[in-house]
């Protein structure tokens, strides 16, 4: 029933856009096909998809740095009560800050070269993965841990077994928002600040004035960015326990 | 043989003597039942015996090695089978002795079911199947038929009555409900409200689960201990 409702979503997009594409320029509303043949221009050219994977690996990067951050600031403020204190008020205040004011202060840093897309993209999704990782070292059952040691389960088998799956619906949560912030923060980051990458070509298709190019680059970044959601739902769903009854 | 002398509780923080000068004995394969007012250190002596807390007075010796608990909750890990939660505690046993013991406690039907899809009574069943699991020469059970109804509890307790028959495992119970203790008890000891001593000392010698509490005898017993845990 559902891919019968997106089947029609997909189709009134299509029928919407064919019409505007009639009614306005090519420079406002490029047609279905002259964005189709950008599509194919990109994915068939090696430069092009090298640049589809210099994004991906920015992306990687930032959730590798972002969760060794993220998993060592946020242990801390779960079990020490005066580091989470201090800790909250520089949350709250990363929490509401818009990535594009840090991103001029990560410009003065590091230039015009991709690292900064990273750097924003990195302090967009900390707070989420800190407060998922705290979150999941507040809730883990005491009590649990105590039978463990009642039962003298070793060390290892208490943080396999107690402490692990208590913290990891916390953090698989986290994970879930922050991936989907990674992914539109580092294109961002990529438009305003260097000419490589997603971002860099969609800036520079802008400046050529070649709308279809934009939307071109808009669309594989879309389509990347789902299947990337997709396959890391499918992922974490797989480590959940499928075989006990109900 | 388990064996607690002088024992006395202070809780530092709230300068708190929860218990006074607690000593007894629990023999091989006994049954000994503890009775006491709400908040007289029930639990606290279990969880000194059981090794959680190390912050006390005197001597609590015990001549073998293992002692598995059966907490008022059952504390199973929610992510983990009723088969899974029985063998995370003793990794190097064999499967077919913690099948054994699932069927001797009758849940092995459940073994692949999760904690969250077994009623309160089954939860408590593999609680137990766990303890057994783990080997243990003594149990500890802190109130863990509370919130079981009546007939659910009579089983229950049938069911300690037959492990303890069955495998001769010493047992210390903690409740607050007389008429279990008079139902299983080789023994029992009343608390004094806090700070706890034992104020009473009752020996039983009829066969677990097979008296009569509406006996003489049993009512009388009934009586005693009723006001000895009035007495101020």
């Amino acid at each position: 029933m559902t891919k019968k409702y997106n089947i029609i979503s997909f189709l009134i997009i299509m029928t919407i856009w064919w019409i505007g594409s009639k009614i306005f320029s090519p420079l406002v509303v490029p047609s279905i096909s002259m964005v189709g043949g950008s599509i194919l221009k990109i994915l068939s050219s090696p430069y092009l998809r090298y640049q589809i994977l210099l994004t991906l690996s920015r992306l990687l990067l930032t959730l590798i740095i972002a969760n060794l951050l993220g998993f060592s600031i946020g242990y801390f403020a779960g079990v020490n009560q005066i580091f989470r204190k201090l800790l909250k008020p520089i949350l709250s205040v990363l929490q509401v800050t818009p990535p594009v004011a840090i991103l001029i202060i990560a410009i003065m840093w590091f230039g015009f070269n991709g690292k900064p897309a990273i750097a924003i993209s990195v302090l967009a999704i900390l707070p989420t993965i800190i407060i998922s990782v705290q979150e999941g070292i507040l809730n883990i059952d005491n009590k649990l841990i105590q039978m463990g040691k009642t039962f003298k389960l070793s060390k290892e088998s208490i943080f396999k077994d107690i402490i692990i799956p208590s913290i990891s619906p916390h953090i698989t949560s986290g994970w879930k928002i922050s991936l989907g912030a990674a992914c539109k923060t580092i294109v961002m980051g990529e438009v305003l600040t260097t000419t490589t990458g997603i971002g860099g070509n969609i800036s520079e298709a802008r400046m050529n004035l070649e709308s279809e190019g934009v939307i071109a680059w808009t669309i594989i970044t879309i389509v990347l960015f789902g299947l990337i959601d997709q396959i890391v739902k499918i992922l974490l769903n797989k480590g959940k326990k499928t075989d006990a009854k109900s | 043989m388990l064996k607690v002398k002088n024992l006395k509780k202070v809780y530092q923080e709230h300068s708190l003597l929860a218990i006074k000068d607690l000593s007894f004995t629990v023999h091989d394969s006994e049954i000994v039942m503890i009775i006491g007012p709400s908040g007289c250190g029930k639990s606290t002596l279990l969880n000194i015996i059981s090794n959680n807390d190390n912050n006390y007075l005197g001597e609590v010796i015990f001549d073998k090695s293992k002692i598995g608990y059966v907490f008022q909750e059952d504390r199973l890990l929610p992510w983990k089978t009723v088969e899974e939660n029985v063998r995370l505690v003793n990794m190097e046993g064999e499967r077919e002795a913690a099948l054994k013991i699932l069927d001797a406690v009758d849940i092995l039907p459940f073994k692949d079911y999760l904690p969250k899809n077994l009623s309160g009574g089954m939860r408590q069943r593999c609680s137990i199947a766990r303890a057994l699991y783990y080997g243990s020469d003594l149990l500890l059970l802190d109130e863990p038929f509370k919130s079981l109804d009546h007939l659910l509890r009579n089983e229950m307790l049938k069911l300690i009555a037959k492990i303890n028959q069955d495998t001769n495992i010493s047992i210390l119970y903690v409740t607050h409900d007389i008429d279990e203790a008079l139902l299983l008890a080789d023994r029992i000891f009343v608390l004094s409200k806090r700070p706890s001593i034992i104020a009473d000392d009752f020996r039983i010698i009829e066969h677990p689960m097979k008296r009569n509490l509406e006996s003489p005898k049993f009512v009388d017993l009934k009586n005693r201990i009723i006001n000895t845990l009035e007495r101020p």
